[in-house]
């Protein structure tokens, strides 16, 4: 929301958001200035401090959200209070397994979040445990999820005139992400399992291995199909009856990969992709991180984008997930612990910087 | 006072020409909150979604109306076919175009162009026009005309090569994990230039590129590399501080927990749980940091004490003591799980050829402006007459013509 322009402001507690306080750091020092996942995660934000947690703390949030149209949260403590009394105020929040139900208050990671959401199930090797997906997924799919419910209320409020309290639940926005999943179950009475790579319901749609390293390859469609057969020059198995339709073809995955894996092993996965692109198969390589900074497409996109952080000096980050004409597009550095304390605390609140001192003295700020 | 359901997008009319999963999730999203999607595809190709998931060998006529995936997206949209290769067809969508708020396409990047459609020549028709595309990588570059599936774009934008087990190679989820991520994010930027437009008057074409909202979902660990030269490998389930932190086998066939031990409390806590037994007070594990370096010792004590525990049991327990813990849960353990079904995450859907199912609720449900469920998913074409008649007065006779001519039908070729 803040790379489009809403004006985003961190409230953290006087220690600094969690995050701060959780490694990669820049240059392996712990500091709360260097976390990675914090500076990344709040460009284009601003910061200030608050103790949400004692009564001044709490009336100074409530003279804050005068001055908001959205709060978001991972803490369903404040909010209802709030939005009994701010008609207007949109009360987004994030909880694991949303504000109510057996499991409201369980607790829970990425790692159970991902097991419970169904994530799990269908990443692993099927004669090893389930795998979590890397990167933090499940808490990118809620955050994705919370963004387009704020949205969404901030739509309906130019209708009804009216905020309201948005429960989003980690583990029903993961259902989202599992396809078809659930409904090989409620229609084919199918338990999806883990199965590697690849996929449960055509194939070769799998991660396969090359001469250096590895590329990814969905053919689905016949015209795929035929592509590749042609191109590994196998043009017997188009007409081989086994293997005609995408379910067939997962059925007998290990014979046709025994089959089709020569062909990949025997060349660079660069080759590989050209050699597929140039026929419309769908294939691309397995990118390692710094990889994805040397590609050629995100370069000439000018996906990347370069930042200047005290911590870090001047570094690349991934940048928006797309553009908006409307707006510039370029980030700006996360916000130092309390950057914008002095203007949200005196213009919003018209509180002294004598008083603001006072108030940081007692740990409020 | 709660609103209708599915009112608040009432007024927006959307033309949605995307096929699979990625833009036809996004205006999923739309149709349950209520804007009036116009599902268009064409007799020759009707969507690729309509084909999956209904009986493997189902081989009725009409089976692309039964699909469950197809009956799961497709709900509360309206089916068009249109020839857009017909200059009929395209001279219709046109005038369609006049008429809605926004189209959203994920053909590959040129085709918009080639069909004569592309932003410059709908603009002209509707200045307040939104115009979403969804192309595999941009619209320029390298690999601009390289095709895109959610499968290969996993691996390519960066996700695999940081998961799966530590001595193994990539692993992928076995669905197009790109594919719902593209799609929330061409529904955000919808409503973003919605917004927009209520105070500019104007339209905007925004592009969502398939593969990079997943690079940009690897944010930390892309500075780490920037930033410290590292370039992180596959962990499994570890954690890179803490343990015990994994996926540990249970009593029964293909049963698994999943147990994140965050600190000293919970560790303290976990050991009480599992019956205090000996090797919990080994002298290795006595602190976090102990524990993180002899993390392969203590998976091996974990698992053998794991294996005597029935799952939901455990980590029933776990949970009750204040430690992550959690089922590995499959398709069908989702559809019987008690929470998700106090809180209403499925939808039961009655279809008159599909027959009636669960699928998975909007997983966005604002409480006092809430989604609907107004329509199950279309057949094809079933909202031919409706649309031609309502929104361009064209006549019985009219329709007839456009039927005899291929360009509009109900049964797929």
């Amino acid at each position: 929301m803040a790379e489009f322009g809403a004006h985003v402001i961190k409230v953290e507690p006087p220690t600094g958001d969690i995050t701060r306080h959780r490694a990669p750091f820049a240059h392996d020092q712990p500091h709360p200035e260097g976390s990675l996942q914090y500076l990344y995660l709040n460009t284009a934000k601003r910061s200030i401090t608050l103790h949400v947690g004692c009564q001044a703390g709490m009336r100074l949030f409530e003279a804050l959200i005068q001055h908001v149209d959205v709060v978001i949260s991972d803490h369903p403590a404040p909010a209802p209070a709030i939005v009994l009394s701010e008609h207007e105020l949109i009360y987004t929040c994030i909880r694991p397994f949303g504000l109510d139900g057996p499991h409201a208050d369980w607790p829970s990671t990425e790692l159970t979040m991902q097991a419970l959401g169904g994530v799990m199930a269908i990443v692993g090797d099927p004669d090893r445990p389930p795998v979590q997906l890397g990167g933090e997924q499940a808490s990118y799919v809620g955050g994705l999820n919370a963004a387009v419910a704020t949205l969404l209320a901030l739509e309906a409020r130019e209708h009804t005139g009216r905020g309201q309290v948005i429960d989003i639940s980690i583990q029903e926005s993961l259902l989202t992400i599992l396809g078809n999943i659930p409904i090989l179950y409620s229609h084919l009475a199918t338990v999806a399992r883990r199965i590697g790579s690849r996929h449960h319901r055509t194939h070769p749609t799998a991660i396969y291995p090359c001469r250096d390293g590895y590329v990814g390859i969905a053919v689905q469609t016949p015209q795929q199909w035929e592509a590749l057969c042609l191109l590994v020059d196998q043009p017997e198995l188009l007409v081989d009856p086994c293997f005609t339709t995408g379910v067939q073809r997962a059925e007998r995955a290990d014979e046709l990969d025994a089959m089709l894996l020569p062909w990949f092993l025997a060349r660079t996965r660069q080759e590989v992709m050209l050699a597929c692109q140039a026929r419309r198969i769908p294939v691309g390589l397995s990118c390692t991180i710094p990889e994805l900074l040397d590609d050629p497409q995100y370069n000439a996109s000018g996906f990347f984008q370069d930042i200047d952080h005290p911590s870090t000096g001047t570094v690349r980050y991934p940048g928006g997930a797309f553009q908006m004409p409307s707006t510039s597009g370029a980030l700006t550095r996360a916000p130092l612990l309390g950057e914008q304390n002095m203007r949200v605390y005196a213009g919003w609140l018209g509180i002294s910087p004598h008083e603001q001192a006072r108030l940081r003295s007692q740990g409020v700020l | 006072m709660t609103a209708a359901p599915g009112a608040i997008l009432g007024g927006v009319r959307v033309l949605d020409l995307t096929h699979a999963w990625a833009g036809p999730f996004a205006t999923q999203l739309l149709a349950d909150y209520g804007a009036e999607v116009i599902k268009i595809e064409t007799c020759d190709r009707p969507d690729m979604l309509r084909f999956s998931t209904w009986p493997t060998n189902e081989t009725r006529p009409d089976a692309y109306n039964r699909g469950g995936w197809f009956q799961y997206l497709g709900r509360n949209k309206l089916s068009l076919t249109l020839d857009l290769k017909q200059a009929q067809g395209q001279d219709l969508f046109k005038r369609l175009v006049g008429q809605s708020d926004v189209v959203i396409e994920n053909f590959s990047a040129s085709v918009m162009r080639r069909l004569g459609l592309d932003y410059a020549v709908l603009q002209a028709v509707n200045p307040r026009l939104i115009m979403i595309s969804m192309p595999g990588y941009g619209t320029v570059g390298p690999y601009r005309d390289f095709v895109a599936f959610g499968e290969m774009i996993e691996p390519f934008a960066g996700l695999s090569e940081l998961t799966g087990y530590a001595d193994g190679g990539p692993l992928r989820l076995a669905v197009a994990y790109p594919d719902p991520v593209a799609g929330f994010h061409a529904a955000l930027a919808t409503l973003l230039a919605l917004r927009q437009r209520r105070q500019s008057g104007q339209g905007q074409h925004i592009h969502i590129p398939h593969r990079e909202p997943i690079t940009r979902m690897l944010g930390a660990a892309v500075l780490d590399y920037t930033v410290n030269g590292r370039t992180l490998c596959r962990i499994g389930n570890r954690h890179r501080a803490w343990a015990p932190h994994g996926c540990y086998p249970c009593r029964g066939p293909d049963s698994w927990i999943t147990i994140a031990v965050r600190h000293d409390a919970e560790w303290t806590a976990l050991r009480r749980v599992l019956g205090e037994p000996a090797w919990t007070h080994d002298p290795r594990f006595a602190n976090s940091l102990k524990r993180w370096k002899h993390a392969d010792l203590l998976d091996q004590f974990m698992m053998a004490t794991t294996q005597l525990w029935e799952a939901t049991a455990l980590a029933m327990r776990l949970c009750a003591a204040g430690i992550p813990a959690g089922v590995v849960q499959t398709n069908r353990d989702l559809l019987g799980d008690a929470h998700l079904r106090t809180r209403q995450a499925f939808w039961v859907i009655a279809h008159r050829l599909a027959g009636t199912h669960p699928y998975p609720a909007p997983s966005i449900r604002l409480a006092e402006t809430p989604p609907g469920l107004m329509r199950p998913a279309p057949n094809l074409g079933e909202h031919n007459t409706d649309v031609l008649t309502r929104l361009l007065g064209l006549s019985p006779a009219e329709i007839q013509d456009l039927e005899a001519k291929g360009v509009i039908g109900t049964a797929a070729r």
